[in-house]
C-alpha cells in the first residue's frame, strides 16, 4: 500500500465486532457468563448490558465460541424469527445458546421468552440478551412475567458491562490495538500514546482512537497531542470515512459536495428504506438532490456503500444497510441533524410507525451521550407529533426514558388534536415512570376537553393514577375525588352502569387519602367501595369476586394502620374466602 | 453424515444385501418348490429392507437440510470480507 493511501478507504468497518481486528481481551463478564451458561437446569436467560461500544456483541459471540466447544450451538436471533427460537432448538438437536442483540427492541421477545420457559422436551437452551440497559423495558418484561417464564428472568441478576480493564489502563489496550490495527492494514507500528480525556472510555472508542492514530500516521498526519474527547475521536474517524465518501462518489461520476454526501449517509442511516424506489422519495427531503436522476444514482451508491447483509439487526427488507459501529451512525446522524435543523422536520414528516421507530430510536440512542441530540428529539417531536407519539412512547421504554419528557414538552408547548391526545391515551402502558409526565398531561387535557361526564370521569382516574406515580400527592387526590364525585352522580342516575365504577373509583380514593396519612377519610372510601363490591358480588360473583377481594385486602390494611387489628383479621379472612371463590354473602 | 447415511442406515442396507445373500445361497441349495419360494424370498425381502434404508436416508438428509437453514438464518454476525468498500 503506498503512503497516503489509506487516508481514502473505509476503515471503520474494523471496529466491528464480528470482524475481531483486535484480539478478543478476556474480561470478568466473560467467566461469569460462561458459569452462567454452564450451570445445570434446562432453560436459563441472562440479560447483559452496556453502553453503545461496551462491547456486547463481541462478549456474546466469545462466549459462543467458548461454549461451542464444550457442544453448544450459538444462535443468534434474527429481529422476527422470536417465536421460531425455540423451534430453531430442537431442529438442531443439541443444546443451544439463544442470543438476542437489541433485546431493548424487540417486540416478541416476550412471547419468546414464554416460549423458552414451556419447553420440556428439547435440548438444553440458554438465552442471553443484549441491551444498552436494564431501563423501563426490562422492568417491564419482568412485571409482565408469570409463571415459569418469572423464575426464568428473575433468577439471574443483568451482567453490566464497564469498561474492559487492563493492568496498563486504556494505554495498553490503546497499543494492543494499535498493533493490531497496524498489521491489519499492512504498515509498520506507529509511536503513538492514547490521549483521551474521558477516564474510563468505552472500548470502542479506545479502538477507534488507535485506529485513527494508525490511518492518520500512515497517511502522514500528525496524530493529536492533546487530550480529545471519545466524541471528538469519533467525529474524526467519520471524517476520515466522508473522504472515502467522497472518492466513491466521484469514482461513480457523481459531483456531490461532501457534506451532501454525509447527510444523504446520515438519512440513510436514520430512517432507511425498503427498495430503491423508496429510497428515491427518502432522499427527495435532502436539499441539492434535486433531481430524480441524481437522486437514483446516490440510492444506488448509499445501497452499495453498505450492502444489505444478512445480519441479526437488519430485517430481511431493508435495502439500505446502515453505518457501523452504530455509535459512529448516532453519531453522524445527530451531528448532522443539529447542524441541519431545518431538515429534521421534513424529514420526521409523514413516517410510517416503523420507520418513526426506527429513526427516534437511533436519534434516542444518541442522546444517551450527545446533548444535541435531545434538542433534535425535541424538534422532530414538534415537526410530527400526530405521527411520532406513538413510536416515541415505545422508544422512551425501550431505549432512552428522555423522550418522555420532549413528549411532555412538546404536548404542553403546542396544540395537539383530540384524536392524537386519545391515541397517546390508549397507548401509554401503565405502569410507566418513563411516561408518567405526559400521560398525565394527556389525560388532563383529555379529561378538560371532555363534554361527555363518564368520559370525563374515566380520563379523571387515569390522570389520578398517573400523578400518583409522579408523587403529585395532593393533585392525585383532587383528580379522583372529581371523578368519585362525577360517578357518583352517574350511579345514581344509572346504577347497573356505574356502580362498578363508582366502587373502583372510591377504592382508588380511598389509596390516595392514605397516601397523605388522612387514614379515617381512607377508611370510610374504602368501606364506601367493599359495600358496593358485596352488593356486586352478591348479584355477579364471577364478574365481581375478584373487586371485592382487593377491595377487602384494601379495607384490612387500612383498619391495620389504625390499629384496629381485630377488625382487620376478621375482613381479611373475607379476602381470602373472595378470592378462592368460597365467599358468601352476610346474612342481615 | 452429509449424505444422511447414519450408522443405523448403513447396517440396515448392508443387511438388506446380506439377507439377499443368504436366501439366495440357501436357494442354491435346495431345489424344486422350496428353491422357488427361497429365491422369491429373496427377491421380495431385502428389497423391502432396503426401501426402510432408503427412506430412513431421505429423512436423515431432510433432517440434515432443516438443521442447516437453521444455522444460517440464526448465524452469528460474519465479518464482512471485501463487500463493503469496493469499487
Amino acid at each position: 500500500m503506498k503512503p497516503g493511501e489509506h487516508a481514502s478507504l473505509p476503515v471503520a468497518r474494523y471496529l466491528r465486532p464480528e470482524e475481531a481486528a483486535v484480539p478478543f481481551r478476556s474480561r470478568p463478564e466473560l467467566y461469569e457468563l460462561l458459569r452462567s451458561c454452564t450451570c445445570t437446569g434446562h432453560a436459563a436467560v441472562q440479560l447483559v448490558t452496556g453502553d453503545g461500544g461496551a462491547g456486547k456483541t463481541r462478549l456474546a459471540l466469545r462466549l459462543g465460541d467458548e461454549l461451542a466447544a464444550n457442544g453448544w450451538q450459538p444462535l443468534w436471533v434474527p429481529r422476527g424469527s422470536e417465536r421460531d427460537a425455540v423451534r430453531a432448538v430442537h431442529t438442531v438437536g443439541q443444546p443451544c445458546v439463544l442470543v438476542v442483540d437489541y433485546a431493548e427492541t424487540r417486540s416478541d421477545l416476550a412471547g419468546m421468552l414464554d416460549d423458552v420457559a414451556a419447553d420440556q422436551n428439547g435440548p438444553d437452551l440458554r438465552t442471553v440478551l443484549l441491551a444498552r440497559s436494564a431501563g423501563e423495558w426490562w422492568q417491564q418484561l419482568l412485571a409482565g412475567a408469570e409463571g415459569p417464564t418469572a423464575e426464568l428472568l428473575e433468577a439471574r441478576a443483568p451482567v453490566m458491562l464497564g469498561p474492559v480493564r487492563a493492568a496498563g489502563g486504556p494505554q495498553e489496550l490503546f497499543g494492543d490495538a494499535v498493533a493490531a490495527f497496524a498489521q491489519k492494514l499492512g504498515v509498520s507500528r506507529p509511536d503513538v500514546r492514547l490521549v483521551l480525556s474521558d477516564p474510563d472510555p468505552v472500548v470502542l472508542v479506545v479502538h477507534a482512537a488507535a485506529l485513527l492514530a494508525v490511518v492518520d500516521c500512515a497517511g502522514g498526519i500528525r496524530p493529536p497531542v492533546q487530550a480529545v474527547s471519545g466524541l471528538q475521536v469519533l467525529e474524526a474517524l467519520l471524517r476520515h470515512e466522508a473522504r472515502y465518501w467522497a472518492r466513491s462518489a466521484a469514482g461513480r461520476g457523481m459531483d456531490l459536495d461532501v457534506s451532501v454526501l454525509r447527510l444523504a449517509v446520515a438519512v440513510g442511516c436514520l430512517i432507511g428504506a425498503e427498495n430503491e424506489t423508496a429510497a428515491g422519495v427518502l432522499l427527495s427531503r435532502v436539499p441539492d438532490l434535486d433531481s430524480a436522476e441524481r437522486r437514483g444514482r446516490v440510492a444506488r451508491w448509499l445501497h452499495d456503500l453498505h450492502p444489505v447483509v444478512p445480519e441479526n439487526d437488519i430485517p430481511q427488507r431493508e435495502w439500505l444497510g446502515p453505518l457501523r459501529p452504530d455509535r459512529l451512525a448516532e453519531q453522524l446522524v445527530a451531528g448532522e441533524l443539529a447542524r441541519r435543523r431545518d431538515l429534521i422536520a421534513p424529514l420526521f414528516t409523514g413516517l410510517s410507525e416503523a420507520r418513526a421507530t426506527r429513526a427516534l430510536t437511533v436519534l434516542a440512542r444518541a442522546a444517551l451521550t450527545q446533548d444535541h441530540a435531545v434538542s433534535v428529539l425535541r424538534t422532530a417531536l414538534a415537526a410530527d407529533l400526530n405521527h411520532l407519539a406513538v413510536p416515541a412512547l415505545t422508544v422512551a421504554v425501550e431505549t432512552n426514558p428522555v423522550l418522555g419528557e420532549l413528549l411532555s414538552q412538546v404536548i404542553a408547548g403546542q396544540p395537539v388534536s383530540r384524536e392524537t391526545l386519545a391515541r397517546i391515551a390508549a397507548e401509554s402502558p401503565y405502569p410507566s415512570f418513563a411516561l408518567a409526565a405526559p400521560a398525565a398531561l394527556v389525560f388532563q387535557q383529555l379529561a378538560d376537553d371532555s363534554t361527555d361526564d363518564s368520559e370525563r370521569a374515566e380520563r379523571l382516574l387515569d390522570l389520578s393514577n398517573r400523578l400518583g406515580d409522579l408523587g403529585r400527592r395532593e393533585e392525585a387526590l383532587a383528580a379522583i375525588e372529581q371523578a368519585t364525585g362525577i360517578y357518583r352522580q352517574l350511579a345514581e342516575a344509572r346504577p347497573d352502569a356505574f356502580l362498578p365504577d363508582l366502587a373502583m373509583s372510591l377504592n382508588n380514593q380511598s389509596g390516595r387519602l392514605a397516601d397523605l396519612g388522612r387514614r379515617e377519610e381512607a377508611l370510610a372510601a374504602i368501606e364506601q367501595a367493599t359495600g358496593i363490591y358485596r352488593q356486586l358480588a352478591e348479584a355477579r360473583p364471577d364478574a365481581y369476586l375478584p373487586n371485592l377481594a382487593t377491595s377487602l385486602r384494601n379495607l384490612a390494611d387500612t383498619l391495620s394502620s389504625l390499629n384496629r387489628d381485630a377488625k382487620a383479621s376478621v375482613i381479611r379472612e373475607e379476602a381470602d374466602a373472595a378470592r378462592s371463590g368460597n365467599w358468601h354473602p352476610r346474612k342481615a | 453424515m452429509g449424505l444422511g447415511l447414519d450408522g443405523r442406515t448403513v447396517a440396515i442396507g448392508v443387511f438388506a444385501a446380506v439377507l439377499a445373500l443368504v436366501l439366495g445361497a440357501v436357494a442354491g441349495t435346495h431345489v424344486g418348490a422350496v428353491a422357488g419360494a427361497l429365491a422369491a424370498l429373496a427377491g421380495l425381502i431385502p428389497p423391502a429392507v432396503l426401501a426402510v434404508a432408503v427412506e430412513r436416508r431421505q429423512r436423515n438428509m431432510a433432517r440434515a437440510r432443516r438443521r442447516q437453514e437453521v444455522l444460517r438464518r440464526f448465524a452469528p454476525p460474519k465479518p464482512a470480507g471485501d463487500r463493503e468498500g469496493e469499487e
